[in-house]
């Protein structure tokens, strides 16, 4: 608590608002200034109490007549470019698939896909073709993204231990391939394969989603397999999962 | 300095015109208006204008234009607001529930959703497609009685018709029931019968959005109805030749209206009562108050001036607080969706073909107005087929 100099007990962090908005510490300042100023005219406290009645009565009139009517949500300020880490959930928050699901989801398969058998055994580095991703869940999603993602950090962290074969490329490495037979293109001939190679595996994997929500909230749960198949055979030689799960509800204002 | 100090940052135009023409130079003609809204209005109908952008571009057939707005808008609508300022805010007397961020109602959540699974599926994109369908649906989950709740059965149907697509006949199945059995309830709601060697499914959009409005003294309570329109009903031409009746298989309106009642409409409707009893309170004191300062200055008595000045600061006060008291509803609607959806799934000859289609009336005539009318090649293969949609 703090008094000011004619015994007017206010709170020392007191501040004055108005239309539900901060007033600001200058006018703060020049409020109780004005208050303390009145009181000085007058030792008698109900005179004193009845002016502050006046100019808090005369600044809620001014802040009314000001035309402070309008929606009050109007364009926040706006927030600098941050630089979020990936793995990490951000802000903003949805009950989707969102990058740090990626990059855990993507992780997990990475460690598990490395310890199998046919990957970390292999004499010579298996050759593998993605197949696309099937997503069965409420949320449309960029189904490449796992794929590519796994693909790239196994290419990063894997040494040469998994070979992809870029068949999304197909139809440029055989207009390449055709072009430096026919000598249009200089090329190093020891380098030529008779034929284009094969997959030994298919790396593949599924979403599949149960939602509810109502009005108690909304809960997600996302189930992710990959799979390594044996592109001869079949079999499949790997499949690992990672499972999440969200809730959330949404408050009052928008339910 | 109140002045000042009371109103900073209540405008919402962040740009001039120069700097609004600058940020919809490189947009569609036809979406520069819309994109001008966006900019204008910020964050607080950014989910609205972009659902806005996104039918716009839809009507003028810019398919990538309107997959970046619904992606966007769909971004906003996913979003959790739990513990945000605004939530806050909204359990204050002082709360303008016109001044949150637009998420929209369920019904043009789950319209969101339905135009960005159709822009999936014109790209072939089953699964995607089918995961917007399902979030539709999901959507109208918050119906306040049971069997209102997830019965916008187009969804369904639609999502049968992607598991369709994708070689899944049993989920198609499961799907195609779910759309019948929602739509039990609802007047003649009917759909195309799945058949996987039909290669063109047409959607038609007739009527305009249902409109939100406050009932109650102050506004207080959130309110549908239908929308003005002149159509009643469309018919589509192939190359002239009429395709098969379309079938009316949604009800927008229905959607919104069956809602039923918001747990904010609760804060509201105590917001109107505050509002109210202010101002009776206000009104007398101020009354009573001019009535003693009167009198205390023609008998030059001080006490009653006094007394007088006292009860009508109350008054005056008491007003200003039931005036800033904002019960209102929150009536911000989407105005490009349409009343009704309709469908016609047909098998017909691949190649490029013209499609029109003409409005009719309520009294089963054609309405003076051009035919709409768009060229599409319809391909050959099974399992996929050619999707037009005619958005109003």
């Amino acid at each position: 608590m703090a008094e000011t100099t004619y015994g007017l007990r206010i709170h020392a962090g007191s501040r004055f608002w108005l239309c539900g908005s901060r007033l600001g510490p200058l006018a703060d300042i020049m409020l109780w200034r004005y208050i303390d100023w009145q009181a000085k005219m007058s030792d008698r406290r109900c005179v004193m109490r009845e002016k502050v009645m006046f100019v808090l009565g005369a600044a809620l009139v001014i802040g009314a007549l000001c035309g402070c009517s309008g929606p009050g949500g109007g364009n926040r300020p706006g927030r600098p470019v941050t630089r979020i880490d990936p793995s990490r959930p951000g802000e903003v928050a949805g009950l989707g698939i969102e990058s740090q699901d990626l990059e855990e989801v993507a992780d997990k398969m990475l460690r598990s896909i490395l310890d199998t058998r046919v990957i970390a055994e292999a004499e010579k580095a298996p050759t593998v073709v993605l197949l696309p991703v099937e997503n069965n869940t409420r949320f449309p999603i960029n189904k490449d993204i796992f794929l590519s993602l796994i693909k790239a950090r196994l290419n990063s962290e894997a040494k040469g231990k998994v070979r992809f074969l870029a068949r999304d490329e197909m139809e440029a490495v055989k207009l390449e391939r055709e072009q430096k037979r026919a000598g249009e293109y200089d090329y190093d001939p020891t380098k030529q394969a008779a034929k284009l190679l094969g997959g030994d595996y298919f790396l593949t994997g599924k979403l599949e989603g149960m939602s509810q929500k109502g009005r108690e909230g909304a809960s997600d749960y996302v189930l992710y397999t990959f799979k390594l198949i044996d592109a001869e055979t079949t079999e499949e030689v790997w499949e690992d999962y990672a499972e999440m799960k969200k809730e959330g509800l949404d408050d009052v204002i928008y339910r | 300095m109140l002045v000042t100090a009371g109103c900073a940052g209540s405008g919402t135009q962040r740009f001039s015109d120069e700097e609004l023409d600058a940020l919809v130079a490189d947009k569609p003609k036809g979406l520069c208006a819309d994109y001008r809204r966006l900019y204008r209005e910020g964050e607080r109908n950014e989910v609205l204008n972009y659902c806005r952008i996104g039918a716009q571009a839809l009507r003028l057939g810019l398919y990538d234009e309107a997959k970046d707005a619904f992606d966007r808008a769909l971004a906003g609508i996913e979003v959790v607001y739990a513990d945000s300022p605004q939530a806050k805010k909204a359990r204050k007397l002082w709360y303008e529930e016109r001044s949150k961020v637009f998420k929209g109602d369920p019904y043009e959540r789950a319209m969101a959703y339905f135009y960005r699974g159709l822009l999936y599926y014109v790209d072939g994109e089953f699964d995607n497609a089918r995961a917007c369908f399902r979030s539709a649906q999901l959507q109208d989950a918050f119906a306040e009685e049971a069997q209102h709740r997830s019965d916008f059965a187009v969804m369904d149907y639609l999502e049968a018709r992607c598991n369709m697509r994708l070689g899944r006949a049993d989920m198609a199945g499961d799907s195609v029931d779910r759309a019948h059995e929602a739509s039990a309830g609802h007047g003649g709601l009917s759909f195309p019968p799945l058949d996987p060697e039909d290669n063109l499914l047409v959607v038609l959009e007739t009527g305009s959005a249902p409109v939100k409005w406050g009932d109650g003294k102050h506004g207080e309570y959130l309110r549908y109805k239908r929308g003005p329109s002149e159509e009643v009903s469309a018919k589509a031409f192939l190359d002239g030749s009429p395709l098969p009746a379309p079938l009316r298989s949604a009800d927008v309106y229905y959607q919104a209206s069956t809602r039923g009642g918001r747990e904010l409409d609760y804060i509201l409707g105590r917001q109107a009562r505050f509002k109210e009893s202010t101002e009776v309170i206000g009104e007398a004191s101020a009354r009573i108050g001019t009535g003693l300062l009167a009198y205390g200055l023609a008998e030059t008595d001080e006490d009653v001036t006094k007394a007088g000045l006292a009860v009508g600061a109350v008054g005056v006060a008491s007003l200003i607080l039931s005036s800033r008291a904002r019960p209102e509803a929150d009536t911000r609607y989407w105005e490009s969706l349409p009343d009704s959806i309709w469908l016609i799934s047909a098998k017909v000859s691949p190649g490029r073909h013209d499609i029109e289609v003409a409005y009719m009336g309520s009294g089963g005539s054609a309405l003076p107005r051009p035919r709409w009318h768009r060229e599409v090649e319809v391909p050959g293969g099974n399992g996929v087929e050619a999707v037009v949609i005619v958005k109003r």
